[in-house]
């Protein structure tokens, strides 16, 4: 039986009771509108990845279209109707194609995915608390997002189609429902899912912010929070700061769209008809738009980095290399992410000026990425290097970060962006350092994490066929790219056969669209190996990778609470791996130097942790948790604080 | 030996698989042939598709037979594989074949590259660019370099485990020095770069200046002259109609001698000072001159410019290529709907002589419309 130092007995009686008996629960209350954030981890990761697999379908499709202009699939009429007459695809909707790869990749998998899934998960686990500071808001976080994603998925079976102004979704062309099909009913179908998402995205937000404040468990201080949980929190703050002014712009966007107002519309005349709106300015868009968007990458790739931390110092067995350069990295990231939106906009028209001002300021985000490159190559240096499967999607998440972070020296001098701007160089260079490279560290924490979500082990060797397949694959795919965006080939070409400077480059575009198709196959392999090992893979021990953070404390078996008695209590850093003196190559945060002496043996299969987290009169975490005021029903979060004992 | 024997019974289930796929596929099209016109239903993409899905079940069925076969007989065809070591040889094989391979496309797709720039600000910016690749290509092998050497000595199999070590300052702060360094020259260059195609080097006392208007709208260019005035005229997006396809407000006597050519192309003097008005009619659009490092949005309501001196006539372009079909291409590249991708417009660069010839065959757009039109015209702003 748990002792809660200074807690009343009923009460006491009342978390222990709920923590190891399960009350009444449904199969609505279990896997739907389940408070518990394992179970909204899991409900992100499966939403996350299969909008994510949708998305990755579609590049299927206009990659085709790239390769063989000229040539028909019936297949393509057969899934898509009218938007294929003859196995031709309508240039609108490979406009529309494109747009929905980008939302849906960008915001659904990389955001609403990545983040929501790990943040979910590792927050309270690695920082020791029993569940979120609010789990019915998170709960609510994962609804909106689901719902988005349904409005999303919806604006597929509408009459003028999904959206298709590009994820963008730039005015005029997005709020003139006369410029393209999907600028209508499409647009404002997706103008909502996107306000759904962010709603989810700030209640999440808001959540992993105030449990990393507040309910980190006893010694559990800022400096020996894992890089994750770090990483984490600060895209969390992103988040919340840029979010906001996005969902203003869709906002304004959606009043010009449908109710004639001029935000973004200035001296228009189109189909025969000039429009009454005078005034606004499409650049006030670009803006609000990218002031959301740059930050938005960060939000993509720092969780992504702050996996690949934890991934690479584990199964390298050594401590990260520079602990505090990567926490100032992150931060140092994070804040420059908001002074650099406007090189987006170098050709816009916008004040030259500007282009000086956010040339310097972009190359500076140069300087704490090579940081972590370097720290990240530094921490494998004198390792003992693990090469399972998610150790080689992290090396896999550095190289592409490698080659698609060097381009960004081209893209961000204003000059040199000039000719570069919108050409295939921007599509190599976003996908490879914030797409395939987040996509990387995100199937790396799956494979990681799966023991901790599922209880079972994902099988390896699948793993390691699916990292060949898809790094070899997404460098063939990305790479070359760049050197059509030297060719000065435009994105978002339906086709490559009007002009003499982008018709030289069809052969590659059959390249790139094989590579892409057999790199899509292989996802295959992943969905098998996520599903079969869900239900029938190797049951996984308590700590199967021998890791020392906290969730690795827990039982496998998922408990409401997380921890069958005391929080644990944490007596050092993350990374103590290969410490010397030590008798295994690692130390869990949550032993003592007194266990070490009394001969604890941690590492030993049947160990559990209780028997040392138990064993101690002091709970963790209520230092921070005494300052919470007690919530009346405790029935719905019997998770982290024991309420104040009675006066 | 075992394990070899596997992969050849893979290898030759695999053959016998494409055997019996490819003789289906030679008998659906028989079939489609013999019954295109007799028979409604479609064997051929039938058995496309039944193919298919085979296919992929296949796949799967081997891997499954393989996991089958290790749990009920315990023989594993793959048991005796060192993870570490298979892995760390991989990475050394793709990471240093990728290397190469990278390179090798680099070298083989460089006669696609955009050709040396056809004006002065480019060809500074080129050299930029250059430098850039100068130094991102190196760094790009060397640090690859630096992590497959990592994965090599230090994997699981040779490391004599891992040595506990936080930081190591002199090396943080070389990383530090080697990063600075590049950002500061990179940032100053480009700033100092940027200076000369926005705010236009300074023409020189005999140099012509040509301004003329490039108007966007969905899906076409259009182009319009400064007459003999050399002065683009008024114009309001109210006027458009009819004939006036871009507006112009003709009370502006400036307006009545432009010239409105009814081609798809665009002629330039060479030498010249080109000063391009650039605005559009619906949507975002974007003014791509690639060949002359030239790029500006084209924004309703707002009018923006692009500045640059061609230096080379396309015949001299054809001669330096080698290519007598080259042309200078006006493109859009900023995505205005589905025709995006067709939006092309010829570029001409030619002699002062030619080109005052070619803009000679013109007559001024204006044509002098009753008094009573152009007063209800003017009205309506």
């Amino acid at each position: 039986m748990a002792t809660y130092h200074g807690t009343s007995v009923e009460t006491l009686e009342h978390i222990s009771e709920s923590h190891h008996t399960h009350h009444r629960e449904s199969f609505w209350t279990k896997y739907i509108f389940s408070q518990d954030h394992k179970t909204i981890a899991k409900q992100f990761l499966l939403t996350g990845f299969i909008s994510g697999f949708i998305g990755i379908l579609l590049s299927g499709i206009f990659r085709l279209q790239l390769a063989f202009p000229d040539k028909s699939f019936p297949f393509l009429e057969t899934i898509l109707g009218k938007w294929a007459p003859e196995g031709r695809l309508d240039p609108n909707f490979y406009m529309a194609l494109v747009t929905m790869h980008g939302t849906i990749l960008v915001f659904w998998l990389l955001t609403g995915g990545l983040s929501g899934t790990f943040a979910n998960l590792l927050i309270p686990l690695q920082l020791g608390a029993r569940d979120m500071a609010s789990p019915f808001i998170n709960m609510l976080s994962f609804h909106f997002f689901f719902w988005g994603t349904v409005v999303l998925m919806a604006s597929f079976f509408v009459g003028t189609g999904p959206a298709g102004a590009g994820w963008t979704v730039y005015p005029p062309l997005s709020a003139l429902p006369q410029a393209m099909p999907g600028s209508g009913l499409g647009m404002v179908l997706w103008i909502i899912a996107l306000v759904l998402f962010v709603v989810g995205v700030l209640m999440g937000g808001l959540n992993y912010i105030t449990t990393v404040l507040n309910l980190r468990t006893k010694g559990m201080s800022p400096f020996r929070m894992p890089l994750a949980v770090w990483a984490l929190f600060t895209v969390a703050v992103l988040g919340l700061l840029s979010f906001p002014p996005a969902v203003a712009a869709f906002i304004l966007l959606l009043f010009d769209h449908s109710l004639g107002t001029s935000f973004y519309l200035s001296d228009i005349y189109i189909a025969g008809q000039a429009l009454p709106q005078q005034g606004g300015n499409a650049l006030l868009y670009l803006h609000l738009f990218w002031f959301l968007g740059h930050p938005e990458v960060y939000i993509v790739l720092l969780p992504a980095l702050g996996i690949t931390s934890e991934l690479i110092s584990t199964h390298a067995r050594k401590p990260i290399f520079g602990y505090k350069v990567m926490v100032i990295s992150i931060l140092g990231i994070a804040f420059v992410s908001f002074i650099v939106w406007a090189h987006h906009m170098f050709v816009t028209g916008m004040n030259p000026l500007l282009g000086s001002i956010f040339t310097a300021t972009t190359l500076l985000v140069a300087i704490p990425s090579a940081m972590k490159i370097f720290n990240y190559i530094f921490t494998l240096w004198k390792g003992n290097i693990h090469l399972n499967t998610p150790m080689l999607f992290a090396i896999g998440t550095v190289s592409f970060f490698i080659s698609g972070g060097l381009t960004g020296f081209f893209l961000g001098v204003a000059p040199v962006d000039i000719p570069l701007h919108n050409t295939y160089f921007v599509v190599g260079h976003f996908h490879l350092v914030m797409g395939v490279s987040a996509v990387f560290a995100m199937f790396g924490g799956t494979y990681h994490w799966f023991p901790r979500l599922w209880g079972r082990m994902m099988n390896e060797r699948l793993g390691y066929l699916h990292f060949w397949l898809t790094f070899v694959g997404a460098n063939l795919v990305f790479f070359p790219m760049y050197y059509m965006g030297f060719g000065g080939v435009p994105r978002r070409y339906y086709a490559f056969t009007e002009f003499s400077f982008t018709s030289k480059w069809q052969d590659l575009n059959v390249f790139i669209t094989v590579a892409a198709l057999i790199t899509i196959a292989a996802q295959l392999i992943f969905i098998y190996n996520f599903f079969h090992s869900m239900f029938w893979g190797k049951p996984a021990p308590r700590n199967p990778w021998k890791a020392t953070t906290l969730e690795w404390s827990a039982p496998v078996k998922h408990l409401h609470g997380n921890w069958p008695g005391n929080l644990p209590t944490v007596y050092r850093w993350p990374y103590d791996y290969s410490k010397p003196g030590a008798p295994v190559d690692f130390i869990p945060q949550y032993i003592s130097d007194e266990d070490i002496a009394r001969g604890v043996r941690w590492w030993e299969e049947d160990f559990d942790p209780s028997t040392v987290i138990d064993r101690r009169e002091d709970t963790g975490g209520e230092a921070v948790a005494a300052s919470v005021e007690p919530k009346p029903a405790p029935a719905l979060s019997p998770n982290q604080k024991p309420p104040a004992p009675e006066a | 030996m075992a394990r070899l024997g596997w992969l050849g019974a893979l290898g030759l289930g695999g053959l016998l698989w494409a055997q019996i796929g490819a003789a289906a596929r030679a008998r659906a099209t028989e079939i489609a042939l013999q019954e295109a016109t007799t028979s409604t239903f479609d064997w051929n993409s039938f058995l496309w598709r039944v193919l298919w899905i085979e296919t992929i079940a296949i796949i799967f069925l081997s891997i499954r037979l393989v996991q089958l076969v290790v749990r009920y007989t315990g023989y594993d065809p793959f048991g005796d594989w060192d993870r570490d070591k298979v892995n760390m040889r991989l990475w050394m094989v793709v990471g240093l074949g990728g290397i190469a391979l990278a390179l090798w496309g680099s070298f083989k797709y460089a006669p696609n590259y955009l050709p040396e720039s056809a004006s002065a600000h480019g060809q500074a910016i080129d050299t930029l660019k250059d430098f850039i690749l100068y130094f991102t290509y190196p760094a790009f092998i060397l640090v690859h370099l630096l992590l497959f050497y990592m994965i090599w000595r230090y994997y699981h199999g040779r490391s004599q485990g891992a040595v506990y070590e936080l930081t190591h300052h002199g090396l943080e702060r070389a990383a530090l020095i080697a990063i600075t360094i590049p950002v500061v020259i990179i940032a100053a260059w480009g700033i100092w770069v940027w200076s000369a195609p926005v705010h236009g080097q300074v023409a020189r006392a005999d140099q012509k200046t040509v301004e003329l208007e490039a108007v966007a709208e969905q899906f076409q260019w259009r182009v319009r002259y400064a007459g003999p005035d050399g002065k683009l005229g008024r114009y309001h997006y109210k006027l458009i109609g009819g004939e006036n396809v871009l507006g112009l407000d003709f009370t502006d006597p400036k307006a009545q001698d432009d010239i409105l050519p009814p081609l798809k192309e665009i002629h330039l003097p060479v030498g010249a000072q080109i000063i391009i008005h650039v605005r559009s009619k619906d949507v975002l659009h974007s003014l791509y001159l690639p060949h002359f490092r030239t790029h500006i949005y084209a924004v309703p309501g707002q009018r923006t410019q692009a500045k640059f001196v061609p230096l080379y006539t396309t015949k001299e372009m054809r001669r330096k290529l080698k290519d007598p079909e080259f042309d200078y291409e006006l493109a859009c590249n900023q995505l205005c709907g589905g025709a995006h991708y067709n939006m092309r417009m010829k570029v001409v660069v030619e002699t002062w002589e030619e080109y005052q010839q070619w803009l000679s065959q013109f007559k001024p757009a204006y044509t002098p419309p009753s008094s009573v039109a152009l007063h209800k015209n003017t009205q309506n702003l």
